[in-house]
């Protein structure tokens, strides 16, 4: 019986304990590795403005921005699990960004080389056909 | 007692319909889109080794985003509180999937320029064989423009020519008739001075004055005896001239309308070739043709012509007998593993193979089809695309 009262109490003991950690990093705000990464994140979205990157995906730069405004926001109120989630989705939107930046380069450079290719294949029907070169 | 039944099966009922209504709540929007995007990618990257972190990074967070609603949900809706937690995770599984989606979709895009890149300069490499050859013409039509204004030079030299001939027989016209007019007139005088001497009237002064005319007379005589021949000369020498203009004018007309000849059929040749496909090549006197491998030589066992390759060895074979002035020599070129010496025999016998069909089947003359193996000494391509060096190369030379 009292082996069982006690084990009921360290069991009590644990959960209260992390309740109050919990608790106590509520109250502390936001973590400095998480203010450090806010920080290096802002300087990231900011730094894309005027870019290739900002001009083949402003959608993408706009919803960066959009994180970084939720994290202050995080700060504000002094959660750093939004802060730190926004972080984290900030930073993974740049490079989105980035990403999707080159594939549209890379699909522009497509299209003109498709459209040179048009126009050299209707060249040459038309050298085949004889209405060009005599 | 049954009423109370009843009314416990009718609980038991609504309990039951409530429950599996709630279970049957879909899940919401922004879940079912970073699933659709994880299966996507996941999909996508089947075979892509470079892309299996990130996909499973995309996996877990849609896991973790999938484990949290369940967690939280209740009476068939995520709990308030919860759900920035799972839509962070759902957020994060999208664009983690986005990335990868992106990222392939741009290898898509590289392969697809590279293809395009190739069939843009093989269609370069066609038009260029019709630019030269139409620089070519351009160079021949003002060469043309420039015989005609010296055949027009020549004709208006011919022109100027004849009227001076006509001229000439103008005046040998009237230097005849003034040998006539002074002959009749000597005549005369002679008759005169013979009668005269008959008569014994005159002086010897009289007679001297009248020797003398007699004297200028004849003189006068043989000048215009001069003159006629020197303008008879001269004349011919004029015909001989037109003669020889009118012979050069000839020759250059000849020679114009042979080059026009050659020219038009050399340019048929061209447009001829042209229409085999393939990737053309010109050299100085010569033009190749070249074909992926697997196009006429059946793969892997290297042993026998394509449907395809039956139709370009026929063809070439009746190119060959419209323009038997040109012969053809057949290269064959292989991937260059495992070694040199292999390679060159093997390509050595497809070599043989491509020039026995078009032998028999054109009937040719053996001498007109040279075939060679050429191994795999001459790639084009680096190592990396060693299977782009397996080609046909045929190459037709003006005998």
């Amino acid at each position: 019986m009292r082996k069982k009262m006690s084990m009921l109490l360290v069991t009590a003991f644990v959960c209260l304990s992390a309740g109050a950690v919990s608790a106590a990093e509520e109250a502390t705000g936001v973590l400095p590795a998480t203010m450090e990464k806010y920080k290096m994140a802002r300087i990231k979205v900011e730094a894309l403005t005027g870019t290739v990157v900002a001009q083949r995906a402003p959608e993408i730069v706009e919803e960066a921005g959009k994180s970084i405004a939720a994290a202050q926001e995080g700060m504000k109120s002094g959660s750093d699990k939004l802060t730190y989630e926004s972080v984290e989705k900030a930073l993974l939107l740049i490079n989105y960004a980035q990403v999707i930046a080159v594939e549209r380069g890379a699909e522009e450079k497509t299209a003109a080389a498709k459209a040179e290719l048009e126009k050299l294949e209707q060249r040459l029907v038309d050298v085949l056909a004889g209405k060009e070169g005599n | 007692m049954k009423t109370i039944r009843y009314v416990c099966i009718m609980c038991a009922v609504c309990v039951l319909s409530v429950t599996s209504s709630f279970a049957a709540d879909p899940l919401p929007d922004y879940i079912l889109k970073a699933q659709s995007l994880v299966g996507q990618a996941n999909a996508k990257s089947a075979g892509l080794s470079d892309f299996s972190d990130a996909v499973l990074i995309g996996q877990n967070y849609l896991r973790s985003a999938e484990t949290e609603y369940k967690k939280n949900l209740s009476w068939g809706k995520v709990e308030l509180k919860a759900e920035p937690t799972v839509r962070y995770y759902a957020d994060m599984a999208r664009i983690q999937a986005s990335i990868v989606l992106s990222q392939i979709g741009k290898i898509e895009q590289e392969k697809e320029l590279l293809r395009l890149d190739g069939l843009v300069n093989e269609v370069k490499a066609k038009l260029k064989v019709f630019d030269d050859k139409t620089a070519a013409i351009s160079a021949m039509k003002a060469e043309l423009v420039k015989r005609d204004t010296t055949i027009a030079d020549l004709k208006s030299s011919s022109a100027e020519l004849k009227k001076q001939i006509d001229a000439k027989q103008s005046e040998i016209g009237r230097l005849t008739a003034t040998i006539t007019s002074l002959t009749s007139n000597l005549s005369l005088k002679a008759t005169a001075l013979a009668a005269a001497e008959e008569k014994n009237v005159k002086g010897s002064e009289e007679q001297k004055v009248k020797q003398l005319t007699i004297i200028a007379l004849e003189q006068k005589i043989a000048e215009a005896a001069k003159n006629l021949d020197a303008s008879r000369a001269e004349t011919a020498r004029l015909r001989g001239e037109i003669a020889t203009l009118a012979a050069q004018k000839g020759a250059a007309e000849s020679q114009s309308q042979e080059q026009i000849q050659s020219l038009k059929r050399s340019q048929e040749f061209v447009t001829e070739v042209g229409k085999l496909g393939g990737v053309i090549k010109t050299g100085s006197d010569n033009m190749t043709v070249i074909f992926v491998r697997s196009a006429i030589i059946k793969a892997p066992k290297n042993d026998s012509l394509t449907s395809e390759g039956d139709a370009i060895v026929g063809r070439v074979t009746g190119l060959l007998k419209s323009y038997p002035e040109f012969r053809v020599k057949l290269k064959v070129h292989g991937f260059g593993q495992p070694s040199k010496n292999e390679d060159a025999s093997a390509t050595d016998r497809m070599a043989r193979l491509i020039r026995e069909a078009l032998v028999e089947k054109g009937n040719l003359d053996p001498a007109t089809v040279e075939a060679l193996g050429a191994g795999s000494s001459e790639p084009i391509y680096q190592k990396g695309n060693a299977e782009g060096n397996k080609r046909v190369e045929i190459t037709f030379i003006k005998k």
